[in-house]
Parts: C-alpha cells; sequence; structure tokens
C-alpha cells in the first residue's frame, strides 16, 4: 500500500479556502441536542472519515451539509457561502454534492441505467443520449456495465450501492458525502463497495465519509473525526487516532471495537 | 317449475345496448374519478391549510352519504337549487365520479404516505425540485402501491353504476328491469344479468391482481 502523498492537516491548507466549513453547528431534535457545537474544515480532495458511537451527530452533520437538515444553531458553509435554507436555492449545493445512504435507496421503478440518468436529464436539462453515455460509462466505472437494464429489486446489495454510487456521481459533484453506505450491506459484499469508493478517493474526491468500517478509514482517510455526544472529541491523521489516539474517549470507543492498532 | 331464456335470446340487443352503456359510464366514472381523485389526495397532501380542509371535508361526506342519496340529489335536487337540469346519463356520471373519486383520493394518499422518506431524501439530495421529486419519484411508486386497492374501487365502480336505473339510465340494470316487467321472467333475466356483471368483473379483479404480481417489485423501495 503506497503511503498518501496528498498534503492533508489544516496547517498544511493555510490560506486555502475549505470546500466545506462547519462553524460551531447546533442541532436539536425537541430536547435532544444531537450536534453541540461542531466545527471542523474539509479541504478540495480530502477524504475525511467520521467515526463515534451510533447516535453521536456523524449521520446528522452529513445531513446538514447538504440541507436534509437544517441547523439550529451555527453555520454550515460550503465553497465560502453559507449553505441556504431556501428550498430553491438548496438545490444548487445538492447539485454540486453527491450523498450515498446507508439503505441505498435506489428508485425501485427504474433500471440501473435509468437511476443515474434521471438526475442529469430531470434536474440538469441534459441530452438522453449523451446521459446515457455518461450512465453507461458510470457503469463501468463501478463494474456493473452488465446490469445496466436491471431493475434494483433484482441487485445485491453491494451492487445496489455501487449502482447508488454512480447515481451520485452523474451529477458531477465537488464533494461525496456517504452515510454509512456499508453498514446495510452484507459482510461479502462490503468488500466491493469500500474499493470503488477508494478508488474513488484516489482519484481526488473530496469525501465525507461516516462509516464504522475501521479498516477503511485507517487506510483511505487523509483526517479521522471522531464523534461523541453530539461533539468532536478528536480530529487527526488516521495514523494518530488508530496508533495514539490523545483523547481517552477515542480509546474507549476504539476499544469498545476490539480494534487493536 | 320450468325456465324460459327465450325473452332473452329474444331481446339479448336491448339487454346489449344497456350493457354497452355501463361499460361506458363505468369506464368513463373511472377515468374521470381517477384524475379528480389524484387532484384531491395531492392536494390534500401538499395543498396549503385551507385547501386540506375543505378537501377533507369533502372526502368524509362522501365516505359518510350513500352513493345512491348522491346520485338522487344530483337529479333532483341539484337542478331545482341551480336551474341546471343534467340528463340522466350525465347526472350519473358526475354523482359516480363525485363519490369515487372520493376513495381515490384516499388511496392516492395512502399510496404516496407509503413511499419511505429515504426515497424523498435521496431524490432532494440529487437536487431534484419538489415537483420533480413527486413526479419522477413518488408518483410512479405510490401508483404501483395502490393497484390492488384501485383494482377493488374500479370493480366497486362498475358495481355502483347499476344505482344509475333510479335515475332511469338505460344501462344494463334498467334494461333487465324493463326486459323482466314486460316479459314476466325475473328469475331468467334477473340471472342472466347476476351472471353478467360477474363475468365481466370476475377477469377485471383477477386481471389487476395478476398485473400487481408483475410490477409490484417496481414500488418497493
Amino acid at each position: 500500500m503506497s503511503a498518501s502523498l496528498k498534503p492533508t492537516a489544516p496547517a498544511e491548507r493555510a490560506g486555502q479556502q475549505p470546500t466545506i466549513a462547519y462553524d460551531g453547528v447546533v442541532k436539536r431534535f425537541g430536547s435532544l441536542t444531537v450536534l453541540n457545537g461542531v466545527s471542523a474544515e474539509v479541504y478540495k480532495g480530502e477524504v475525511v472519515c467520521l467515526i463515534g458511537p451510533s447516535g453521536s451527530g456523524k449521520s446528522t452533520l452529513l445531513r446538514c451539509t447538504n440541507g436534509l437538515e437544517t441547523v439550529d444553531g451555527g453555520r454550515v458553509l460550503f465553497d465560502g457561502g453559507v449553505v441556504p435554507s431556501d428550498q430553491e436555492l438548496i438545490r444548487r449545493v445538492r447539485q454540486r454534492m453527491g450523498m450515498v445512504f446507508q439503505n441505498f435507496e435506489l428508485f425501485p421503478h427504474m433500471t440501473a441505467l435509468d437511476n443515474i440518468t434521471v438526475g442529469p436529464t430531470t434536474i440538469l436539462g441534459e441530452k438522453a443520449a449523451s446521459a446515457r453515455e455518461r450512465g453507461l460509462a458510470l457503469l463501468d466505472k463501478v463494474g456493473l456495465r452488465q446490469k445496466a437494464d436491471a431493475f434494483p429489486s433484482a441487485l445485491s446489495g453491494g451492487q445496489q450501492q455501487r449502482v447508488a454510487i454512480a447515481r451520485a456521481l452523474a451529477m458531477n459533484p465537488e464533494v461525496m458525502l456517504f452515510d454509512e453506505p456499508t453498514s446495510a450491506l452484507d459482510p461479502e459484499t462490503i468488500g466491493e463497495v469500500l474499493n470503488v469508493m477508494k478508488r474513488l478517493a484516489d482519484e481526488g474526491m473530496t469525501m465525507l465519509v461516516v462509516t464504522h468500517e475501521m479498516t477503511f478509514a485507517r487506510r483511505v482517510a487523509d483526517r479521522v473525526l471522531v464523534f461523541d455526544h453530539g461533539r468532536i472529541v478528536e480530529a487527526g491523521p488516521p495514523e494518530q487516532i488508530f496508533e495514539n489516539p490523545q483523547q481517552e474517549r477515542t480509546r474507549d470507543f476504539l476499544g469498545h471495537l476490539g480494534w487493536n492498532g | 317449475m320450468e325456465f324460459d331464456f327465450s325473452p332473452i335470446t329474444d331481446n339479448w340487443r336491448f339487454l346489449l345496448r344497456g350493457l354497452e352503456l355501463t361499460v361506458v359510464l363505468s369506464l368513463a366514472t373511472m377515468a374521470l374519478a381517477t384524475l379528480l381523485g389524484l387532484a384531491v389526495g395531492l392536494g390534500r397532501l401538499y395543498g396549503p391549510k385551507w385547501l386540506r380542509v375543505v378537501l377533507g371535508f369533502y372526502v368524509d361526506s362522501m365516505r359518510a352519504i350513500p352513493v345512491l342519496v348522491v346520485l338522487v340529489w344530483t337529479f333532483f335536487a341539484f337542478p331545482i337549487l341551480t336551474g341546471v337540469t343534467l340528463p340522466p346519463f350525465w347526472a350519473a356520471l358526475a354523482a359516480l365520479t363525485i363519490h369515487i373519486a372520493a376513495f381515490v383520493s384516499e388511496i392516492v394518499r395512502a399510496g404516496v404516505t407509503s413511499v419511505r422518506p429515504g426515497q424523498t431524501r435521496a431524490a432532494l439530495a440529487l437536487g431534484m425540485s419538489g415537483a420533480q421529486l413527486v413526479r419522477k419519484i413518488i408518483l410512479p411508486q405510490a401508483i404501483v402501491r395502490i393497484l390492488p386497492a384501485y383494482g377493488s374501487i374500479l370493480s366497486v365502480t362498475i358495481k355502483d353504476t347499476a344505482i344509475a336505473t333510479v335515475i332511469a339510465v338505460p344501462e344494463l340494470m334498467r334494461q333487465t328491469e324493463t326486459l323482466a316487467a314486460q316479459t314476466f321472467r325475473p328469475i331468467e333475466v334477473y340471472t342472466t344479468t347476476m351472471i353478467i356483471f360477474f363475468l365481466i368483473l370476475f377477469p377485471v379483479t383477477r386481471g389487476v391482481d395478476a398485473i400487481y404480481r408483475r410490477v409490484a417489485h417496481l414500488g418497493q423501495s
């Protein structure tokens, strides 16, 4: 495995504008505070993994990034601008971010190829022929060219998730948000999805990945953010987080997972 | 007891004309009720508050009032109130449509709300507008999901057209009554009509079920 050559630490990015910035983000569901002042930056080309116990706010932060959830305090910035809450304005932001969900959420009434082309044709007004060509190329990229005409119900979980990744990529996003992309998968299909994600990272895609796959985070992430109770308790390169965690909370969490470095 | 089916064999054209009108009335009612029901269902889901209240009252009314009462009111009371007299066929079409549309709107609503929230999130995350989300993602799945219930409403509609006989629409039931009275052969004539209704409806209900089995996977997210 080759070492990552990308400059990653925020300090090395001085003066550069982060692609995504969280500035004291607060999110409440009723009386429950899910995010309690989260601040972080994600730079172009970075792969940032969000880890931590269930209910610690990782997925909620991801949803606040593209406006699927509104924030109750603080700001989320994308490309220097505050992510708007206006439904029309937020669409422009969403079109520049791809999102992949735990349960795939492929559209069941469309073939794999149509799932991929519906965004570009409906939202961007791309011509059907050109969208189809790009869609087939994307299916190729995730190794599912031969499944172009298959409906989601005929695909395995791993195949569905790879189509879902292709669907998100079809919008030519600048950032990809992954919300526990392998948590609903059978163990034997997790690898095929992680491989696709790894290749995407190698191509320089900016990625935020909520995951419980510590091996993936260790190998692919440039930085890891450790969440607990709606806060980031530790942030750093994977070497630090997994081999030399500075915080008791991080050690506890990794210990519970049986992680031993 | 002797049976004599000659009144039917001699007058089959008379019954056939009734059957034709029953089919036309059924299809027209179903087409209009589907469009109106879709609009009402979507209006209750996505419309402004005042519209939801109005449409909710309409649906509750239709669920509480027998279709026969709606029909008779449309034919006898509506003209007195408005001065607009509807010919029997049009009165029957209007009354049946207004009644059936309420039930269509309820299954549309149920179908739409049964599509899981993740589908909405996925469509919005792509950057779709609310209208694109409903048209491209939610409605196609909802339509598949409500097919069995829609089939039930279709068969109820076909059966309900028989009440149009009370305002003298010459559909199958009216023709049957006329024939039975004129020939003094109620057993043979009414039995024939029962069989005709069964022969129409049995394939319809089975057909809808068969279609649903083939397309069910398209609605399963």
